[in-house]
C-alpha cells in the first residue's frame, strides 16, 4: 500500500513537472516585459533621462521628484485624495448594482439572452477610442451648452432628475447620505459600464451553490427571503471579496481616472517621465496597501464553503 | 397546481400572492429594460445623429428622429478616415493578436490550474502583479526596450517599433495588456473540469499534451471564444499602447481619435463659424464611432451564444 502510493506520489511529480512547460510563456513574458520595465520605471523616477540616438542615459538624482510630487505640486496630493474618493464611493454601488443584476439574470425569463446579451456589451464596448471620444464629447457638449448637450449625453442629463426627486426627501436623511445617493445615480451610466465583468463574476458563482442546499432549507421550512440571506448571500463572500478587489484595480487602472489622465499628460514629454514615474509609484504603493488591508478584513469574515 | 384543484381554488386576482408575483415581475421588468436602455441609449443617440443634417442638432424640437435626414455623413465619413483599408488593417492585426493571446493565456491558465509545481503560486502572484501594473506606466520602458531589442546580444540589434513585432511578442509570452485576466479566467474555468477527465486520459494512455490538445481545448471553447472576444476587441479599441508600439498602423480607432483633432484644428482656426463646425464635427464623431462599433456588434451576435454559456461556467473563486 505505501509502495503504491509513492509510485503515485513520483508519478505526480513527473506529471507535474509538465506545469512549467505549459507556464514558460508566461514566465519569460514576466521576466522580460514586466518585471524589467517595473524595475526601469523605479530605476527612471529616480533619476533625469535624456534620449539619445541608440538609447537613453540616465542621472542619478535620488528622491527628488517624490518629493516634488508630494511637497511641492499642488495638484498631485489632491488628485490623488479625488481618485481614492471616487473609486470608494463607487464601490459600494457598483458592488450592490451588479450584484442585483446578477440575481435577475440569474433567473430563467423569456427573452433572458437577449437581456444577456445587452448587459454584457459594456465589457465589450467600453474600452479604448470609444470611452476617449465619449469622454470628448461631454466637453464639447458643455462647450456648446445647447441641445446638443442632451443629445450627445443624453443619458447623464435627464438623469439630474434624479437631484429633484431626492430633494424630496431631504428632510428626513442626512445630507451627507443624500449626496451620496444623489452622485451616484447621476453616475448611474458610469457605474453600469463599470460593472459588466462584476456581473458576469457574480453570475458564475451563483451558479456554482448547489440547488440541493436550497432544497434542504426549502424542506425545513424557510422563505425565499431566509434563504437570500443565510444562504446565497453569505456563499457569495469571495465574490464580492473578488470583486471588491477587482473594482478597485479597475479604477486604479482605468485611463478615465484623473490621476492617471495626469500621468497620462506627463509621460507624453520624455522629459518628464521621471515625475509620471514617480507619482505613478506613490500612488501604486497606495493603493496596494489599501487592497491588502480590504482583502486582510474581508478575508476573515468571508465564508468559504469547501 | 394540481393540489389547489382539490382545495376549491380561489379565483385567481383574489388571491394576494398572485399579486406580490405580479408586482414583483413587473418591477423587475421595468428595471432590466431601464438598464438596457441606459446601455443601449448611447447607441441610438450616435445612429440618430448620424443621419441629422447641423440643422436638427440645434432644433429643440428633434430628439431622436431628425428632420432632415442626411445619409451622406456615411460616405462622408467613409472618405474622411478612409474607412475600408483601415478597418482591413485593423480587423488583420486584431485578429492575430487576438488568437495568439488565446492560445497562449489558455495555455498558461491550464498549467495554473492542474500543475502543482514548485513556485506556483508566486508564479501566480506574478500574474496578480501584472493585473495590477497599468500599462501606462511600463509602456515607456517597453518601447525603450524595444526601440534597441537584441534580446539580450542573441539577436542583430534593430528597432522593432512601428512594425507588429512587439504584438506578436507580447501575445506569445501572455504578458500583452489584460493577458493577466485572461489566464485568470481560464485557471478558473478547467479548475473546473474534474480532474477524473484528465485520469481517464491517463489510464487510456493519453500523454499530458495529447490531453490538453484533443480533449482540454475541446471543452474550453466557450472560454476561448471569450478570451478571443475580449483580446480582438481590445486590440481593436485600443489606441494608446498601439500608437506609441505601432504607430504605422493605420487603425480604424487611430483615425476615428485623429478626425477629433483635425476638427478642432480647423474649428480653432475659423472662430467665426465654431457652431456650426462643431456640430458638423460631433455628428461626424458619432457616425464614426457606430461605423467603428459595427463590426464589433456583428461579432459579438455571432459569439454571443458562446460568451454567455462561458458566463455560466466560470465559477470563479478568490
Amino acid at each position: 500500500m505505501k509502495k503504491k502510493n509513492k509510485r503515485r506520489q513520483r508519478l505526480n511529480v513527473n506529471r507535474n513537472r509538465y506545469g512549467y512547460v505549459f507556464v514558460a510563456p508566461f514566465i519569460i513574458g514576466f521576466a522580460l516585459f514586466i518585471l524589467l520595465p517595473i524595475i526601469q520605471s523605479l530605476v527612471f523616477s529616480m533619476s533625469d533621462i535624456t534620449l539619445t540616438m541608440d538609447g537613453y542615459t540616465l542621472d542619478f538624482v535620488g528622491l527628488n521628484s517624490y518629493s516634488r510630487a508630494l511637497l511641492v505640486d499642488a495638484d498631485i496630493r489632491r488628485l490623488i485624495v479625488n481618485s481614492l474618493a471616487q473609486t470608494f464611493t463607487e464601490l459600494p454601488v457598483i458592488l450592490a448594482f451588479s450584484f442585483f443584476a446578477a440575481l435577475l439574470l440569474k433567473d430563467k425569463f423569456r427573452g433572458r439572452n437577449m437581456v444577456r446579451a445587452i448587459f454584457f456589451l459594456p465589457v465589450i464596448m467600453a474600452s479604448g477610442v470609444i470611452t476617449i471620444i465619449d469622454n470628448s464629447n461631454a466637453t464639447l457638449a458643455t462647450m456648446m451648452n445647447r441641445n446638443t448637450a442632451d443629445l450627445v449625453n443624453g443619458v447623464r442629463t435627464s438623469l439630474s432628475a434624479s437631484k429633484l426627486i431626492l430633494s424630496l426627501f431631504s428632510s428626513s436623511v442626512p445630507p451627507a447620505i443624500l449626496q451620496l445617493l444623489g452622485s451616484a445615480i447621476d453616475r448611474l451610466y458610469d457605474v453600469i459600464m463599470a460593472s459588466g465583468l462584476q456581473i458576469i463574476i457574480f453570475i458564475g458563482g451563483l451558479n456554482m451553490i448547489s440547488p440541493s442546499i436550497f432544497e434542504a432549507s426549502n424542506i425545513e421550512g424557510a422563505t425565499a427571503w431566509e434563504n437570500f440571506w443565510k444562504i446565497t448571500f453569505p456563499m457569495m463572500g469571495p465574490y464580492f471579496l473578488l470583486n471588491t478587489v477587482y473594482t478597485v484595480i479597475d479604477s486604479f487602472v482605468n485611463i478615465k481616472n484623473p490621476l492617471i489622465m495626469t500621468i497620462q499628460n506627463y509621460l507624453i514629454s520624455f522629459s518628464e517621465f521621471s515625475f509620471a514615474s514617480a507619482i505613478f509609484w506613490i500612488y501604486f504603493a497606495i493603493i496596494v496597501t489599501v487592497v491588502g488591508i480590504i482583502i486582510k478584513v474581508m478575508s476573515k469574515r468571508v465564508f468559504y464553503y469547501d | 397546481m394540481i393540489n389547489t384543484k382539490s382545495k376549491r381554488p380561489k379565483p385567481k386576482i383574489l388571491n394576494p400572492r398572485h399579486w406580490v408575483k405580479f408586482i414583483v415581475g413587473l418591477l423587475k421588468t421595468v428595471f432590466i429594460l431601464g438598464i438596457c436602455f441606459t446601455i443601449l441609449s448611447p447607441l441610438i443617440q450616435k445612429f440618430s445623429m448620424s443621419l441629422m443634417d447641423q440643422r436638427d442638432l440645434f432644433d429643440r424640437m428633434v430628439k431622436f428622429i431628425p428632420n432632415n435626414f442626411r445619409l451622406s455623413n456615411y460616405p462622408e465619413l467613409i472618405g474622411y478616415i478612409d474607412y475600408w483599408p483601415a478597418l482591413g488593417n485593423t480587423v488583420l492585426v486584431s485578429s492575430i493578436v487576438g488568437l495568439l493571446q488565446t492560445f497562449s493565456t489558455v495555455a498558461v491558465g491550464y498549467g495554473f490550474a492542474k500543475f502543482r509545481f514548485k513556485g506556483s503560486g508566486i508564479l501566480f502572484t506574478c500574474v496578480i502583479i501584472t493585473m495590477i501594473v497599468p500599462p501606462l506606466i511600463i509602456i515607456t520602458p517597453l518601447y525603450l526596450n524595444f526601440r534597441s531589442f537584441d534580446l539580450f546580444g542573441l539577436l542583430p540589434s534593430g528597432s522593432f517599433i512601428g512594425n507588429i513585432v512587439p504584438f506578436i511578442v507580447l501575445s506569445l509570452t501572455a504578458v500583452a495588456p489584460r493577458c493577466a485576466l485572461y489566464i485568470f479566467l481560464t485557471r478558473q474555468f478547467f479548475r473546473g473540469i474534474p480532474k477524473e477527465i484528465e485520469e481517464a486520459a491517463a489510464i487510456d494512455g493519453a500523454g499530458v499534451f495529447r490531453t490538453y490538445w484533443s480533449i482540454m481545448l475541446q471543452s474550453a471553447r466557450s472560454i476561448m471564444v471569450t478570451i478571443f472576444l475580449f483580446a480582438f476587441v481590445w486590440q481593436y479599441n485600443d489606441i494608446t499602447f498601439t500608437g506609441m508600439m505601432y504607430s504605422g498602423l493605420n487603425s480604424v480607432s487611430k483615425k476615428l481619435y485623429l478626425l477629433g483633432y483635425t476638427f478642432s484644428a480647423a474649428i480653432s482656426m475659423d472662430a467665426s463659424g465654431t457652431a456650426g463646425n462643431l456640430g458638423y464635427m460631433s455628428i461626424m464623431q458619432a457616425t464614426g464611432t457606430l461605423m467603428h462599433m459595427l463590426p464589433l456588434i456583428v461579432i459579438y451576435i455571432f459569439l454571443q451564444k458562446q460568451f454567455t454559456q462561458s458566463v455560466e461556467r466560470t465559477g470563479l473563486v478568490g
